[in-house]
């Protein structure tokens, strides 16, 4: 059995039980899925305070759409959509920016299809010093809280560290797979020299 | 190769999703600068992995459980086979009563009316515990059924 159907399978004797109002399954639901909604509030929401309210509402949202879940993503996969959305809402509400400018955004084409190889050679001089991996683990948690605009933090976590695909990122973001990995390659290369700048820095 | 591969190619070499030609593997021999990025992505990505996952400090659970509605309790349908047998039942009960009802007045003809009224009454008690005994212990099992749930 492949593990997408033992999935399916466990999410789908999980929701029946709720279903049929067992709430101790609900339990369970929340004990598998609590990590991925952590990791978008904690992302999403900087106000601590707010974020009890947030992980509340999240939850009774996917306990009262239950009856309308589909199986056509994981169980996890929808309530990191609900958390998601949840978070967006939160945001909007506050005028917080979340997303990149509209006028910010390349065509995702632009990077993937024809990009080969770089048209314009490196300076020779320009030489790329090494990370260390000493020094990377303590500066990675704050390189990623400093990343800009936000949705680069979220991206990054839930592929690198929740290790979701760019189709299951983009099926919690409801935004094109392209658009999801142009703004990943952005994240990860941002991040990447943020990290060297502040190497480079303590050098000095 | 002419060109240094692009970054998007580097970060795609460093997490394995991108073929390797020769040319390509030529050139990260002699250059330096792309070597240099490609061991700088492979780092990151993997001490990305290990970066220690934050938690909210929030009791989910004790949050949310409370707040759930309590499930609405499940009616089953009334099924035609139901029905019919509702129906078999009453004509089993009224059939008779209807062909020996004559006989069964004539029974009671002779007995007094007080007489008749407490042999009433008294078995209207009786049948009254004995479905209040029935419904509590109906009661009893769904309890049990619904605890094991």
């Amino acid at each position: 059995m492949s593990q997408t159907a033992a999935h399916n399978l466990s999410d789908q004797l999980l929701v029946e039980q709720v279903l049929k109002g067992n709430q101790q399954a609900f339990v369970l639901v929340i004990r598998q899925t609590e990590g991925l909604v952590a990791q978008i509030v904690l992302k999403m929401v900087r106000i601590t305070a707010d974020r009890p309210d947030i992980v509340q509402d999240i939850y009774l949202k996917a306990y009262k759409n239950l009856p309308s879940f589909r199986f056509n993503s994981k169980l996890s996969t929808w309530i990191g959509k609900i958390a998601y959305n949840t978070c967006l809402h939160y945001l909007e509400k506050r005028k917080l920016v979340f997303l990149p400018a509209t006028s910010e955004e390349k065509e995702p084409e632009e990077i993937f299809d024809n990009l080969s190889y770089n048209r314009q050679a490196y300076n020779v001089n320009e030489g790329e010093k090494r990370l260390s991996s000493r020094d990377l683990g303590a500066a990675l948690g704050a390189a990623i809280n400093n990343l800009s605009p936000p949705i680069y933090q979220t991206l990054i976590t839930l592929y690198h560290q929740e290790e979701m695909s760019y189709a299951e990122i983009a099926e919690i973001t409801s935004l094109p797979e392209g658009t999801v990995k142009n703004y990943l390659f952005r994240a990860r290369k941002a991040l990447k020299e943020n990290l060297l700048s502040d190497y480079q820095k303590e050098e000095l | 190769m002419k060109n240094h591969p692009s970054d998007n190619v580097l970060q795609a070499l460093a997490l394995d999703q991108q073929q390797v030609n020769e040319e390509m593997i030529t050139h990260l021999e002699q250059c330096d600068r792309c070597r240099e990025a490609l061991a700088n992505y492979q780092l990151l990505f993997t001490a990305l992995k290990t970066v220690e996952k934050p938690s909210l400090e929030i009791d989910i659970e004790a949050l949310v459980m409370p707040q759930l509605p309590k499930p609405a309790p499940v009616r089953q349908p009334v099924g035609w086979g139901n029905i019919w047998l509702a129906a078999l039942g009453v004509a089993i009960f009224s059939v008779p009563l209807f062909i020996t009802g004559r006989f069964i007045r004539n029974l009671f003809k002779e007995v007094p009316v007080m007489m008749l009224s407490i042999i009433l009454v008294g078995t209207l008690i009786i049948v009254g515990f004995l479905l209040r005994e029935i419904i509590n212990s109906y009661k009893e099992r769904k309890q049990l059924l619904n605890f094991y749930q």
